[in-house]
């Protein structure tokens, strides 16, 4: 079943990397650097799918009290963390040549920037709180408190400013069907990789807990 | 009326506590009107010529000397398991967080009386304008950081490293309230009308407040099973 699931996923980021630099067009103003877009695309839906997973891992362990909740509540930041990070950093890259500088103060930007440092927090709360019982409920909490956040933060910062492109603005520019097709296989290749990456971690954790489980027994 | 009753009593329980022992808030004071000072002094001749710069220089005065006050709201409680006791007694789970979360707010907003009027008067802002609007934006933000704030202390009081991982979690949670508080504050300072000009900001706030008390509300039991 791993396996299987392996060779779709490589199967498919070879798909996705044949499409962004074969198939779909060459930009005609950005012009080759604009490929980033569709990674810059799908690392930013992974990272939020991710956060969106949190959610709702932290309300199951809440409502059930089950270890597996938290397992994959705790993967899955880490996870988003990783993929927000890379979509901070493909924007920058992006931005130099396409707006001149390395980063700007445009709503979507900072929302980004926040929500990473939301997770990092969590993932220092998980640190700072690990191998006590209440570590899996304190990050529950956050969790929920972090997502239901998440739209009020977009929303104020979108007041504060705006210079990103809009996806739709991006349509209107003229975003290709081939480049669409680009973008649509990257993010589901990106959305399989998470997947596959949450459940490697999901088991690495589950086995750390269980080594846990039976050291606390040796030593009873 | 039980449960006002209940609140009542808890928050005398927390006004009488900070009477008696009498440390926190006048450290929380003395630290924000140093900072208030610093701020003032050092920045002088830009606040003289960029006015709504002080909007900025309030909210981080007061968001410092929140995260003191919050951190020691719990860690009072852990001291001889006081909240043991409290959960002990009959009252619901949500009327705990409620009564905490009101002597916190109740708490900040006694530094931002003395911080706050302080600050206006050694930058030359004009009092009697400014004042009115500004309690209202006080009183909404305020509101923002406890709600928040005292479900969060709660978390960060059981680690190791409390004191530098409540600013941590905390922060980031909070932006939408600092930068809205911030920007109605900019507009006061610049004269200009709140409600023309700042009312979807105090609606988003209003909504903040009602929203992460609410949530807040629901969840503390499972934090307060943890302490």
């Amino acid at each position: 079943m791993k396996i299987f699931f392996g060779i779709i996923l490589i199967l498919s980021l070879l798909a996705s990397i044949i499409t962004v630099f074969l198939v779909a067009p060459v930009e005609e103003t950005m012009g080759v650097v604009q490929k980033i877009f569709y990674f810059h695309v799908a690392t930013a839906w992974v990272g939020f799918l991710a956060f969106f997973v949190v959610f709702i891992g932290s309300i199951g362990y809440l409502i059930k009290k089950s270890k597996q909740w938290n397992i994959v509540a705790y993967s899955s930041a880490g996870i988003g963390v990783l993929f927000t990070t890379l979509c901070l950093i493909s924007g920058s890259l992006w931005a130099k040549p396409a707006w001149g500088v390395w980063w700007v103060w445009d709503a979507r930007l900072i929302s980004t920037l926040v929500l990473w440092f939301m997770y990092v927090a969590y993932l220092i709360l998980r640190f700072e709180t690990e191998g006590s019982e209440r570590s899996a409920v304190f990050c529950a909490i956050l969790g929920i408190i972090g997502f239901v956040d998440i739209p009020i933060v977009f929303m104020s910062v979108r007041w504060w400013r705006t210079v990103h492109c809009d996806l739709i603005v991006v349509e209107r520019t003229g975003l290709t069907p081939l480049m669409l097709l680009a973008l649509l296989i990257s993010v589901f290749s990106f959305t399989l990789l998470y997947f596959y990456l949450l459940m490697m971690k999901y088991e690495i954790e589950k086995t750390k807990d269980e080594i846990a489980s039976l050291k606390e027994k040796l030593r009873e | 009326m039980k449960p006002f009753k209940d609140l009542f009593i808890l928050i005398k329980k927390d006004i009488l506590n900070e009477l008696k022992t009498g440390g926190v808030l006048i450290s929380m004071l003395i630290f924000s009107l140093l900072v208030v000072v610093i701020f003032s002094f050092t920045l002088e001749s830009i606040l003289s010529r960029v006015k709504e710069l002080g909007a900025v220089l309030i909210w981080m005065t007061i968001i410092f000397a929140s995260v003191i006050g919050l951190n020691y709201s719990f860690s009072v409680e852990k001291e001889n398991a006081a909240i043991k006791a409290v959960m002990l007694t009959p009252v619901d789970r949500g009327v705990i967080y409620m009564g905490k979360m009101l002597s916190n707010f109740i708490f900040i907003l006694i530094i931002e009386l003395f911080t706050v009027p302080v600050f206006l008067l050694f930058s030359n802002y004009p009092l009697m304008k400014v004042i009115p609007p500004l309690t209202i934006i006080l009183i909404l933000g305020t509101a923002g950081i406890s709600s928040v704030g005292t479900i969060l202390s709660a978390i960060s009081t059981s680690t190791k490293r409390r004191d530098i991982l409540l600013p941590i979690i905390l922060f980031p949670i909070i932006i939408p309230v600092l930068i809205g508080s911030i920007r109605c504050t900019e507009i006061i300072f610049l004269g200009r009308s709140l409600r023309l000009e700042a009312g979807n900001w105090i609606a988003m706030l209003g909504a903040y407040d009602i929203l992460f008390i609410v949530v807040s509300f629901l969840i503390f039991e499972f934090v307060l099973e943890e302490l």
